[in-house]
């Protein structure tokens, strides 16, 4: 089994007014595995992809402990060590493209610019490892890409060469906050095949933030579902999709689109939407949509039951989770 | 397929092309010789990549757009949109945030196309719009920042349905909710077809979601049609399709749930 890269424990966000937005998530990511972190809006997906690097919004508090490979515990509540890793160590990729350029410079230069400037390579050779990326993205003919200002790009175009910037520095551990929501469905495999090769090819644990069930369950190793802030569930991705043990998990796979499915006829659904922050329900935060739910769930919340393999919160777990 | 000499279809597209002029007077064409029906109660579903021409295409048959080339027709007539008349063409749009005007409550704005109405039967239309459409009718004076985003998409419909239009154009109505939500919005799309019997049009993205919503699949690339026919035919091809078309389903193929389901009555 590979090396541990990223080790996440008791990750919480808290705002000013004191409302936990993200509560005691923990998260394990070996050498090579994609880790797909799966929830909905609010669920908290963004703000504990930021946290694990310490780039929460200022206003929002932080805290636990992160782990990188056989390193030091580093403080979640300490963002200035945690600057210290950022780009080799841990690289973020945020959802919009557009805001990780300079408008007023080219591609080319944007793209080697911090390895450069940090030292991690030469010139010529951050320029052919930046080509050989924009191939691999299909951006086609390098050459041309580098010339072009970030206005020019289009909007996929714009989320491939984010991710050659994110990847330029070939970072142990990558967060990747959704990766594909602008691109077109041919190019999202394509994407995520790459994001996938990188970890295969280079060793890099990744974190892939999505609310795609279908695209995390294509290309994920192991699935970590959050709903309002907390881990529901977190399994290996085939078993969880065969047995999902908390209702939620099965709520998710249960209204996936599928080419096979029905025509024409209603879909099975919940009722109700995720809850936002500030407005948690009491017991267990799903209870008012689950539809399993019982008079306990509303008055307890139930804890996490972390197994080797599997983890889940709910009383009446459909799957037994051993440690 | 209904016969067109016994029905007249609620859309007509016709030979429609589209030309923008950009700066230095280049022409960028965005539709090239397009044409589909849709009948009465019947759904076609629009695919394609970003720049395929499907915004464009919508935009014409909701006479937003005026085609450089050939004929929309909406019950057979050319739509002629008259200052203070709503149109008999209404939209649903991807970001329902966008759509409302957050300083309008949202019966205010569910309202807007029922101007000619006394205020009694406005309010009381609302209503009724709002309880179609699953939204309690006591939250009718709230501002849409009160409602969250399938709720907002909600509330778009009803506007969309408080004319009683002939014909629901859908631009992506469901790809800025949230997994769980957007299976409500299609079964409620679904309800309100089949009760209202409007001929809709939807673009999308997604594969999936156009099966489960249309009859009729368009495929545009760069403006041209690449596909146009029935869902299942795209699916379980009688004939080799054309390379990209194939690729398109392929994708959609690899991006869905890696295996089935455990069965979803297991939930209740």
């Amino acid at each position: 089994m590979n090396a541990e890269a990223l080790r996440v424990e008791n990750l919480t966000v808290t705002t000013a007014a004191g409302i936990e937005i993200v509560s005691g998530v923990d998260l394990t990511v070996r050498e090579g595995e994609l880790l797909g972190l799966l929830g909905e809006t609010g669920a908290g997906k963004t703000m504990t992809a930021r946290a694990i690097l310490g780039l929460q919004p200022r206003g929002l508090r932080a805290t636990g402990r992160v782990r990188f490979g056989d390193g030091e515990w580093i403080s979640l509540a300490q963002p200035e060590l945690l600057a210290k890793y950022l780009g080799r160590t841990a690289g973020l990729m945020l959802q919009n493209p557009m805001g990780a350029f300079d408008p007023i410079k080219r591609i080319g230069p944007q793209l080697i610019e911090s390895v450069v400037h940090n030292g991690l390579m030469t010139k010529a050779e951050a320029l052919a490892r930046a080509a050989k990326l924009c191939r691999h993205l299909g951006l086609g003919d390098a050459e041309s890409i580098f010339r072009l200002y970030p206005h020019q790009l289009s909007g996929g175009m714009s989320q491939r060469v984010a991710l050659a910037l994110t990847l330029m520095p070939a970072p142990k551990v990558l967060v990747v906050d959704e990766p594909t929501s602008a691109l077109d469905a041919n190019l999202r495999v394509e994407a995520l095949k790459l994001v996938q090769s990188v970890a295969r090819d280079d060793g890099t644990a990744i974190v892939l933030i999505s609310h795609d069930l279908g695209l995390v369950s294509r290309f994920c190793d192991a699935i970590a579902v959050l709903y309002a802030g907390h881990l529901v569930e977190y399994g290996p991705t085939s078993e969880l999709l065969h047995v999902a043990a908390h209702p939620y998990t099965a709520t998710l796979i249960s209204c996936s689109l599928r080419l096979d499915g029905p025509r024409r006829t209603a879909l099975p659904t919940v009722g109700g939407e995720p809850p936002l922050p500030g407005h948690w329900p009491s017991g267990c935060y799903f209870h008012p949509r689950c539809p399993e739910a019982r008079d306990r769930c509303s008055l307890e919340r139930p804890t996490f039951v972390a197994g080797a393999e599997r983890g889940v919160a709910c009383h009446f777990a459909r799957q037994e989770v051993r440690s | 397929m209904t016969d067109p000499a016994t029905t007249t279809p609620a859309i007509e597209v016709a030979g429609v092309s589209k030309t923008f002029t950009g700066r230095g007077r280049t022409t960028r064409p965005a539709l090239c010789e397009v044409s589909f029906t849709v009948a009465r109660g019947r759904t076609t579903a629009i695919v394609g990549e970003s720049g395929a021409g499907k915004s464009t295409l919508v935009r014409c048959v909701a006479g937003l757009e005026k085609p450089s080339a050939g004929a929309v027709l909406i019950n057979g007539r050319p739509l002629a949109l008259r200052p203070g008349r709503t149109s008999p063409v209404q939209m649903v749009f991807q970001n329902p945030v966008d759509a409302l005007d957050p300083m309008r409550s949202v019966r205010s704005s569910v309202a807007e196309p029922l101007r000619g109405l006394p205020r009694a039967q406005r309010h009381a239309r609302v209503s009724e719009l709002l309880s179609l459409v699953g939204i309690n009718p006591s939250r009718a004076t709230d501002r849409p920042l009160a409602f969250s985003g399938g709720q907002l998409q909600r509330v778009v419909i009803a506007r969309a349905l408080a004319s009683s239009p002939e014909v629901l154009l859908c631009d992506e109505p469901t790809s800025a909710l949230d997994v769980s939500v957007q299976a409500q919005i299609i079964n409620l799309l679904l309800t309100l077809q089949e009760k209202h019997q409007f001929a809709m049009v939807l673009v999308t993205h997604d594969l999936a979601v156009a099966k489960v919503l249309a009859d009729d699949i368009l495929v545009l690339r760069q403006g041209r049609v690449l596909f146009h026919g029935d869902v299942d035919q795209l699916l379980q091809p009688a004939e080799p399709l054309d390379g990209y078309v194939a690729d398109l389903v392929q994708t959609s193929r690899d991006s869905e749930l890696a295996q089935p389901p455990v069965t979803p009555m297991e939930m209740v």
